[in-house]
């Protein structure tokens, strides 16, 4: 399973140019400036964004292409991806209980509601909030939600699993268990893995390399190592001097 | 704000607005307190059960039903598009959209007529076609969907820009398509909004008079809806008028408590 990203997009005063390549195993972290193009992105990969230019292919299966020449252009729907997400602010279905939350992708796919049920709560077992199974999400802790909306996306058994700044609206505690259990998630994911994220210390305890994304280019590439002991912009200057001790 | 200052200003308004605010709450509330001392209880099943009245009340919910599903048919698309697609002319749209809440209701039965009536705009073709409107319930159908159709759009396209598209969004990805998606997510999300939109559209439906008197006439057993009957009846069976009157404000009462938690409960 391999992801190939070349694209190019004009989003209000964004001007996206990027590409770079994912293997099966690698988890690339992709850290940035805000309003450098991180979520759009993410969006584009998800199919919920349409590229102006370029091609997005994975597992040799083109996503998303568009050329000049429009009878070889084809566009993946985001149903058709088979694409786990985690938003930025989670997108839990409100009306619906924790477990429905997370069998809608097995129910979506035409498996039987009580099956769907059956699967979804083993996922939600695994990441420790089956008791929380028959909440709303409102009811939910931030890293209760969290770990929904992580079984959620898994549940289904994607290619690729999307994380939009999974950690973000958690505090410092929570933040660390909510972590190490995306961690044991990312080792046991088999498919491509693309984590958006500001924090050095989710990149240093998640990913296997990082891409830095400053308006709208890829201005780093490598092993967080590589990339803090390199720094050509300001944006990774500064990330080099805030870096803990590793 | 400190703690416990918001409670201290609603705690001690003015005199002059707390007179003025009991004021308007008696000027809405003394009618309907006057219509209930006008009731003859005693006679209220009898009065309600006449033939004038049943007739009235039969073709009234037919009629109204009638046009609240017409409004939804039409309207429910509608502020969809209003919500959802950007085009050029859209204010332009939803201010005509709206213009029924605020034409005289008679002058609304006057366009109908123009429109719709033999010698109207469309007259012709419907005389073609063998159909005629005016004078038949089609006409009371067609005079309330018109009246109702603005609060229907109104309360749907607000409960659409509410919702929020990260939902339906996420749904999508999780390998919904767009009808599941409609189903499981939005619908669900919208069935307040889309409830209050229904209740409020039947409810004013229920109550039309101006629009249908002028388009559809006032022939019992054809066109005499309720209004039409009370205003009818307030002089041969003022009894029967105002039993009527009392159930058409039970209506009422009936559909804001439908509403209840979605606005009255909001406010609160």
């Amino acid at each position: 399973m391999s992801l190939q990203v070349q694209v190019k997009l004009r989003f209000g005063t964004l001007d996206m140019d990027v590409e770079f390549d994912a293997d099966q195993g690698e988890t690339i972290a992709i850290l940035g400036p805000n309003g450098a193009g991180k979520t759009t992105l993410i969006r584009m990969l998800a199919g919920l964004q349409p590229i102006d230019e370029g091609r997005i292919v994975l597992d040799g299966g083109v996503l998303d292409q568009c050329t000049l020449c429009a009878s070889e252009d084809r566009f993946v729907p985001p149903e058709q991806r088979n694409a786990g997400i985690v938003f930025q602010d989670l997108a839990l279905f409100p009306h619906l209980s924790a477990v429905q939350n997370v069998a809608f992708a097995l129910e979506a796919r035409g498996i039987r509601r009580r099956d769907a049920h059956m699967s979804a709560l083993a996922k939600m077992d695994a990441l420790g909030v089956l008791d929380k199974a028959e909440l709303r999400p409102s009811l939910l802790s931030g890293g209760e939600a969290q770990r929904v909306a992580l079984a959620r996306a898994l549940v289904h058994e994607p290619r690729m699993l999307l994380l939009d700044e999974p950690l973000s609206s958690l505090d410092a505690s929570t933040r660390s268990d909510t972590r190490a259990t995306l961690r044991e998630a990312l080792e046991g994911f088999e498919g491509v893995r693309i984590i958006v994220t500001h924090d050095l210390v989710d990149v240093i305890a998640l990913a296997s390399s990082v891409l830095v994304l400053e308006a709208g280019a890829i201005t780093h590439q490598g092993s967080i190592q590589e990339v803090l002991a390199n720094p050509s912009s300001n944006y990774v200057r500064y990330l080099a001097s805030q870096q803990p001790n590793f | 704000m400190k703690k416990g200052e918001g409670r201290r200003r609603i705690e001690s308004p003015s005199r002059i607005a707390i007179g003025l605010s009991l004021l308007a709450v008696l000027f809405v509330a003394m009618p309907i307190i006057a219509l209930m001392r006008e009731v003859a209880w005693s006679r209220l099943l009898s009065d309600l059960t006449t033939p004038e009245a049943r007739s009235a009340l039969r073709l009234s919910l037919l009629c109204s039903l009638g046009a609240t599903s017409l409004a939804a048919l039409l309207g429910l698309p509608l502020a969809w598009v209003l919500a959802r697609v950007e085009f050029r002319g859209r204010a332009i749209i939803r201010g005509l959209v709206l213009l029924p809440l605020v034409v005289p209701p008679v002058v609304a039965g006057v366009g109908l007529l123009a429109a719709f009536g033999r010698n109207g705009m469309f007259g012709g073709a419907l005389d073609v076609l063998g159909l005629r409107i005016t004078f038949t319930p089609i006409a009371v159908v067609l005079a309330e969907a018109f009246v109702a159709l603005p609060f229907l759009v109104l309360a749907v396209e607000a409960g659409i820009r509410g919702l929020d598209r990260r939902n339906e969004e996420a749904a999508r990805t999780l390998g919904a398509s767009r009808g599941f998606v409609m189903r499981r997510i939005t619908l669900p999300l919208l069935a307040p909004s889309l409830t209050a939109g229904l209740a409020l559209a039947w409810a004013r439906a229920l109550g039309e008079f101006g629009a249908t008197i002028t388009f559809a006439g006032n022939i019992q057993g054809r066109t005499r809806t309720v209004p039409l009957a009370v205003y009818l009846l307030l002089d041969s069976s003022p009894d029967v008028a105002i039993a009527l009157s009392l159930l058409l404000v039970l209506i009422c009462v009936v559909v804001l408590v439908t509403l209840r938690a979605r606005w009255i409960g909001a406010i609160r």
